[in-house]
């Protein structure tokens, strides 16, 4: 039936066109193509020394493209900043920010750090009912915790020709300080207490200064940039002796080395050098374009049933071990794009395969390559695919295809778009009968090893610390759905174990006393655990895990997920048993244990924004509330934030008030261009407190379950045909 | 990928070793890039390669990549033909006009090339890609095809007379001519088509049908 024959196989030996080698051309090419496009109309919105778009310390109303990234480091008159920002969406981006001023000398501090989060709205596009409109933005900066550098702004930026802009905008709070004209109220003082709490009170309140300047971009990578600052650090100039403020006006130039890395030098304030460097990019524009990945089995059209009736005939289906022969086939093919056939069941019209896929980030292109395998293995005269995603024995969703579909919109014009549209979508059903399942599927054993750096950041005494660990895992797929899994790691190179700060927390020390583990647990089991996956019913979900959970606790844990698979909306339940392990991460016990557990509502909003509400009780024993917000991006890149609030007073919590963090997942396959379902998690707490700190447990339902649902595979419809 | 990226992937633990899938491709990514930075210049292809091989067979050359190929028949559908090279590379042909990459990077995904039998004056290209933040970017542009008489091309060597038809493309992505070669029945020969921006024009002739 498929007419492909071995062609291709039969040319062994011969001069292929060389796949891997041909990368670092390509990304010639996409540099000057991008270098040439970037000739364009408008300058670039550059980056202030704050790691927001604007001047050179005052910010300005332009943002930086949809998804930007950003890393900059600046430093001048001892102040250093390092700040991480990131365009959340068009017209909203947020920033994370890392201070240090030398010779701060008071309150106990010789170097003074200080944590703070931006946020920015544009309110108006530049040219937006008119071409005289200024792009308008309004900020909040350092909006939460202690507030040192906390102002807020309402900005305008207007583009005098396309190389020369100009800025003008208003400063309320550290950007009123210095020339204002006017008064919009009282400013409360902050009311530090522990940090880390929104000051509402303050923003737009007390004096308001008028701060601006212009940009101008003679050349593609040269910006030349003059300022008035409204900022009198008065803080810092007066009171502290860290640098001398003789003006108002800054000056200098920043220079775009290459796409993405930037260094800038500027005159501040009349009496200091000030340097700066940027390092940027966008999720959305990966290294390579495309991915090199091998081509898919092309899909095998059958013959029309009037040219050759006997084709289409179902005798085969008397036929002994029928299916055991073509699930056998389909295996074999399904192996050569990087999948397994879980199970398989067919008739005379339709065919169900689950499907276990470990190669493809993008659910919709392995989804189209099984899809193109079922045409090249099935008789004709089946023409109903079900294709059940499984994962960790878990059947995830199920999407149906017409045969006629599949044949018809391979090579066509918007043929990921309308393949998805046709699709229909539904609840996969139970786990099926043991007979259907592929021989040899289970009782596999699977191990790696791996590097693994933890990182420690905002210690007073050293901002970054870190550990790059050896970590070697293994699995166990014992019976569908049951899975065991092992890891142990051990230090290569680092300094976590060096922090001789205790705790001082006042609540139980779930978390704040990780450096005991750090020091004591090397090497240390990480995780010792057995898991059963199962589906309870209709829309529902189900997990079980027991044993070594995470490095600092072990015991039970249990969910239960509610996702219909049409659906934004989840609801979760997580009931858990922890008792904390002993700081050397043997198999011992300490004599602290916990009942901890959420309900949590999941939402997806669409082109990969979701947020995610949680109330329950945390590892401390404390109740409370977490909110989250992130942002997928369709190649797997993720970027969120959480906050949680909890029954822990702030001053029982200690320095910051409250948890709260950044989450950064990283692919591996935005890298090398081609499907990888491997990937990197990294977050950023703003401080290891005990408050608000959720059990680790590997597996959580609601991830594994999103991916291969309605909505995500129809916002990756583009990949289903490659 | 340059050295700075593996660095990059290495630091975040994306690389491993071990006997699955998700442990082992970082390596495997890394294994392979330093393979393909050592191996040596690939042998050109050379008409004493074919042989008395009988098979259909399509040559492919792709100068961006400097890069060049046999393909071989992978499937039948009417009109669309899809070659692959032997590590399935992917060529997809209407006609003999390409509509379809499959393995080159920035693939082209489908495309309204026009029928060459019959196609003259003006037409409307249309060529869609899995674009930078992974949806469907379409590209289109106005054409006009014409046909610029007989000319002598070289097939692997071999000197080969044919009728030559431009078709001439203006759109936002810029200017592009494809070239196409006819036989007397009117099929494609041999035909250059752009591809897309970091892949560019390949060159592709029918050596047996």
């Amino acid at each position: 039936m498929t007419r492909a024959g071995n062609v291709g196989a039969g040319l062994t030996g011969w001069t292929a066109i060389r796949r891997s080698g041909s990368c670092a051309a390509a990304l010639g090419i996409t540099l000057a193509v991008a270098a040439g496009a970037q000739a364009q109309e408008r300058s670039r919105p550059t980056l202030n020394f704050y790691g927001v778009t604007g001047l050179i310390d005052m910010p300005s109303a332009e943002s930086q493209p949809n998804g930007q990234i950003s890393t900059t480091i600046s430093n001048f008159g001892g102040i250093t900043r390092t700040t991480l920002a990131f365009q959340i969406a068009p017209r909203l981006s947020g920033a994370f920010r890392y201070s240090a001023i030398q010779d701060w000398n008071s309150g106990g501090f010789a170097t003074y750090y200080d944590r703070g989060f931006d946020l920015r709205l544009r309110a108006i596009d530049e040219g937006q009912w008119a071409s005289w409109v200024p792009a308008v933005t309004i900020g909040l900066q350092d909006f939460a915790g202690t507030g040192l550098y906390s102002g807020e702004y309402i900005v305008a930026t207007k583009h005098l020709t396309d190389q020369l802009k100009i800025t003008a905008g208003l400063g309320w709070g550290r950007l009123g300080s210095s020339g204002a004209f006017g008064n919009t109220g009282t400013r409360p003082p902050i009311d530090i207490g522990e940090g880390g709490n929104p000051n509402t009170s303050q923003w737009f309140r007390g004096p308001v200064a008028p701060f601006g300047g212009i940009e101008w971009q003679p050349t593609d990578r040269l910006t030349l940039k003059a300022e008035y600052s409204s900022d009198a650090y008065t803080l810092e100039s007066d009171e502290r002796g860290v640098f001398d403020r003789n003006s108002s006006f800054n000056f200098g130039a920043t220079y775009e080395v290459a796409d993405g890395f930037a260094i800038g030098a500027y005159s501040m304030y009349g009496s200091e050098l000030g340097v700066f460097a940027k390092l940027s990019f966008n999720p959305n524009d990966p290294p390579n374009p495309g991915s090199i990945e091998p081509a898919p089995a092309p899909v095998a059209v059958r013959v029309r049933r009037a040219d050759d009736p006997g084709a289409w005939s179902t005798a085969w289906t008397q036929e002994a071990n029928a299916d055991a022969i073509i699930a056998a086939d389909i295996e074999t093919w399904l192996a050569r794009e990087g999948m397994a056939l879980e199970a398989f069941e067919v008739n005379a019209t339709e065919a169900t395969l689950w499907l276990q896929n470990d190669r493809y980030n993008v659910a919709a292109q392995a989804i189209g390559r099984a899809a193109r395998i079922l045409t090249r293995t099935l008789p004709a005269s089946v023409e109903v695919f079900h294709i059940i995603p499984v994962h960790r024995g878990l059947p995830i969703s199920r999407i149906t295809l017409q045969r006629s579909d599949v044949e018809e919109l391979a090579n066509a014009l918007n043929g990921g778009a309308q393949i998805v549209e046709r699709a229909v979508f539904s609840d996969p059903g139970p786990r099926p009968a043991w007979s259907a399942y592929a021989d040899g599927r289970y009782s596999k054993f699977h191990w790696g090893l791996e590097p693994d750096l933890e990182l420690s950041f905002f210690d007073p005494e050293q901002p970054v610390r870190g550990d790059l660990d050896l970590r070697l895992w293994g699995r166990y797929e014992a019976l569908p759905g049951l899975v065991l899994n092992g890891a142990v790691a051990g230090r290569i190179v680092g300094n976590l174990d060096q922090i001789d700060r205790t705790s001082n927390s006042e609540l139980p020390r779930v978390r704040s006393d990780f450096a005991l583990y750090a020091r004591e647990g090397d090497p240390g089991l990480s995780e010792l655990t057995a898991a059963y996956f199962f589906k309870p019913g209709r829309n529902l979900y189900g997990r079980a895990t027991v044993g070594y959970l995470e490095p600092m606790f072990g015991g039970v844990s249990t969910e239960l997920l509610w996702k219909p698979v049409e659906s934004r909306l989840a609801l979760g339940a997580e009931l858990n048993y922890a008792v904390q392990r002993d700081y050397d991460m043997q198999l011992g016990f300490q004599d602290y244990d916990v009942v901890t557990g959420h309900l949590t509502a999941y939402y997806g909003f669409g082109n990969g924004y979701e947020a995610q509400i949680a109330a329950g009780r945390y590892l401390a024993g404390d109740w409370g509330t977490t909110v989250a917000f992130r942002r997928t991006f369709r190649n797997g890149w993720q970027l969120g934030a959480f906050a949680t609030f909890t029954d822990v007073s702030a001053e029982q919590f200690g320095e910051g008030s409250f948890d709260k963090g950044i989450e950064l997942t990283v692919p591996l396959s935005w890298f090398i261009g081609q499907p990888s379902r491997r990937k990197s998690r990294t977050v950023l707490r703003s401080l290891a407190r005990d408050g608000g700190q959720p059990l680790i447990v590997a597996d959580r339902l609601y991830p594994l379950v999103r991916d291969y649902q309605e909505y995500w595979i129809d916002d990756t419809s583009a990949r289903f045909w490659r | 990928m340059r050295w700075s990226l593996i660095a990059v992937a290495s630091l975040l633990g994306l690389t491993a070793c071990g006997n699955s899938q998700d442990g082992f491709e970082g390596y495997d990514a890394i294994r392979q890039y330093v393979r393909a930075q050592t191996a040596p210049p690939p042998q050109p292809l050379t008409r004493a390669m074919i042989g008395d091989f009988t098979d259909p067979l399509l040559y492919a050359a792709l100068p961006s990549r400097n890069a060049e190929a046999f393909l071989g028949i992978a499937m039948v559908d009417g009109p669309i033909v899809t070659w692959w090279t032997q590590n399935q590379v992917a060529l997809i042909l209407r006609d003999g006009a390409l509509i379809g990459t499959r393995g080159l990077g920035e693939d082209l995904m489908a495309s309204s090339a026009p029928d060459l039998r019959v196609a003259r004056g003006t037409s409307r290209r249309i060529n869609q890609y899995i674009g930078p933040d992974d949806t469907t970017l379409t590209l289109a542009w106005a054409c006009e095809v014409t046909e610029l008489g007989m000319e002598t091309v070289a097939l692997l060597g071999q000197a080969w007379t044919g009728k030559r038809v431009d078709e001439t493309c203006d759109g936002s992505a810029g200017k592009l001519v494809n070239s196409y070669w006819l036989d007397r029945d009117g099929s494609i020969r041999q035909a250059r088509q752009w591809v897309s921006p970091s892949v560019g024009y390949i060159t592709i002739q029918r050596l047996i049908d």
